[in-house]
Parts: structure tokens; sequence; C-alpha cells
């Protein structure tokens, strides 16, 4: 099997830009409806704040479409020989190598829009907090919606379910033919 | 109720017990909060007409219905969350997944489990229950990475099988020079 595994054979689907603009819609409209019942005046003019809320909104989502499309557009991944290679950013562009001996483990998490959208999100995990800016200690989860690596994980979201499957049982060949051995680098 | 099955879950069953512990424990949360709230609401209401009094004792059974509704829903859910659990101790690697909604699952090689470690809350005591912890270097596994409601016999296997795979990878490792 010396075919390089990549993007091409195993993309984020078109269908995830959709799944992050409503799930972003959604929380925004949740986020301002909480603020807007707890400093409630019936005294106020409501069309003339629906008049300026709604503008914003809209604003805000296409500004977000922009972002989530060329994310996706600028992100690769590719299951090479020995390393696991990623090149993310729009502007200011990264690339990570990680040899498979250090991954630590493999993650995959279906949230519920996830789960409308048959859609799955797979993260790796190494031991290193990364480098460069992005070197930042990660105490979260690994469920933030983003693409790409910071810190010590490497997500790849909006995966077909049986896609990401795949992919973690290509991930975890790739570990048991890699193993640490006879090193003392620690790679 | 269909249980999701493997080699290691028939082996070292998750207790039955597990599902009115977890029942139990979210039920004596929203109990607390429930009756709190329901203390200030009487506290702060100093009004003396009856109409306003039947609006309260109208409220208390309201409440009382919603917290006997959220207690039946939430046994009905750790039974689901219960069949669904899903761990399994394979040639290479280690695999858990659960969560019946919004699933997740984590997979970890035995070459990278950093601690294995198993524990019990008050709760636990209680219902002689155990948790059974192992975690590689990183955060998220030391949060999902966990098998948790199985008895001692089944708690004491799993750790046992879990040293084995661990012991014999560590003496292939070569020395350091």
């Amino acid at each position: 099997m010396n075919s390089i595994t990549t993007e091409q054979s195993y993309p984020i689907q078109r269908r995830w830009i959709v799944k992050s603009i409503l799930n972003f819609v959604l929380s925004v409209i949740f986020l301002t409806a909480m603020v807007w019942v707890s400093r409630f005046d019936p005294s106020s003019d409501i069309d003339a704040a629906i008049g300026l809320y709604i503008p914003f909104i809209i604003i805000a989502a296409i500004i977000r479409v922009l972002y989530v499309v060329l994310r996706r557009a600028t992100f690769h991944y590719a299951v090479e020989e020995q390393f696991l290679t990623l090149r993310q950013g729009i502007i200011a562009k990264e690339q990570r190598h990680v040899p498979y001996g250090v991954i630590q483990n493999i993650y995959i998490k279906q949230d519920l829009f996830d789960r409308l959208f048959k859609l799955a999100f797979l993260t790796v995990e190494t031991a290193s907090q990364g480098a460069g800016k992005t070197a930042v200690p990660n105490k979260q989860r690994p469920q933030i919606e983003s693409v790409g690596f910071t810190g010590n994980t490497l997500s790849i979201p909006g995966l077909a379910k049986d896609d990401a499957e795949t992919l973690k049982v290509i991930i975890l060949q790739k570990m048991k033919d890699h193993p640490l051995t006879e090193s003392n680098s620690g790679l | 109720m269909h249980i999701a099955q493997s080699k290691t879950r028939e082996q070292f069953p998750l207790s039955y017990k597990k599902i009115m512990k977890k029942t139990l424990a979210s039920t004596i949360v929203i109990t607390f909060t429930i009756i709190i709230a329901w203390i200030l609401a009487f506290t702060l209401n100093d009004s003396t007409s009856s109409s306003q009094k039947e609006i309260v004792s109208l409220v208390t059974y309201g409440v009382f219905g919603i917290l006997f509704l959220i207690i039946v829903l939430n046994y009905l859910y750790q039974r689901w969350y219960f069949a669904v659990y899903y761990y399994d101790l394979t040639t290479d690697y280690v695999q858990i997944k659960k969560g019946p909604i919004t699933p997740s699952e984590i997979t970890i090689p035995y070459e990278r489990i950093q601690d294995v470690y198993v524990d019990q809350d008050l709760l636990d005591r209680i219902f002689g229950l155990y948790d059974v912890h192992l975690s590689s270097a990183t955060v998220s596994s030391g949060i999902e990475a966990h098998i948790d409601g199985v008895e001692k016999t089944a708690a004491d296997g799993l750790r046992a099988v879990l040293l084995d795979q661990l012991k014999q990878r560590i003496s292939t490792t070569p020395k350091v020079q």
C-alpha cells in the first residue's frame, strides 16, 4: 500500500459548510435572544431593534461563510509513508509533519448537527504542545469546531462517518507499522 | 435492551447497578436545584392574597411533576447510555465508545498508555462499583478514556489485562544507551 491517502480520497464534505453556518447562526440567535430577554423593556421599539439585528446577523454569517469556505479549501492532509503531513492557513501558512510513532490517541466525535448531516470529526493527538505561535496550552476537549491543528490536536472535521472510520483504520495501521523503536530522541 | 457487546465487555461486564447509580446521582443534583429554587420562590413571595397562594400551590405541583418526569426520562437515558457503552481491549489498542446521542470514540495504543488507575466516588462505594481509568499523554484522553461502573472482579480483571499488555510492551522496548 504505497499510495498516499490525502483529502482527495476522504474530503471534508461540502455539507460541513452548511453545518458550521447553521451552528454559528443558531448560537448567535440564541445568545442575542438571551441578552434581549434579560434586558426586556416593553417601551423599547422592537421593530427598530429587529431592523438593526437582522442585517447584523446576515453580515456576520457572510463573513463566517467566507472564512469556513476558505479554511476548507486551504486545508490539506496527507497520510504519507513516514509522516502525517498537514498544511493549513488562509493568509499565514502553516505546515506540520507528525511521525506516526508519536500519535497518542485518535478521537472520533459526532455532535448533534454531525448526526443530522451524517458527519464525523476526527482528532489525532500528540504529546507535543505544538510549535511557533500556535504553541499555547490546549486545555480544552478536542470539540472546538475548527479545522486543522493547534497545540497537540490535529482536527479534521466534516468527514463522512464512514470516511472517518476508514481514515482511523489507516492511521492506526500506520502507527502499528512505524512504532517508536531504537531511538533516544523521542521521535 | 440491545447491548453493544465486545469480547472485553462479555468478559468484564458493566454492572447493571451503574444505571441506578447514574440515575440517583443526577436525581440528587436536580432535586437539590429545584428545592432551592422552590424555597427561594416561596421566601421572595410575600403576598397574602388567596389567588396568588393558589398560583403558588399550582406551581409547586407543576415543579414536582416536572421533577418526576425528569427522573423517568433520565432513567431511560441512562439505560440507553448503558446499552451503547462499548469498550474493547484489542491486540493493539484500547477502544472506548460512548454516548447514544452524540457518540465519541477514543482509540489508544497500549504503548501510549501513561497510567492505569482505579477509583471510586461516594456513590460508587455505596453501590460497590469501580471506575477504571487509563490515559495517554493528552488531556482529552484523561477526560474520555475510562470504563466506569464495573464490579470489583471486572475492575481487577481489566486492570490486570491492561498492566499485562503494558508489561509486555515495556520489556520489548530497547534500552536507552
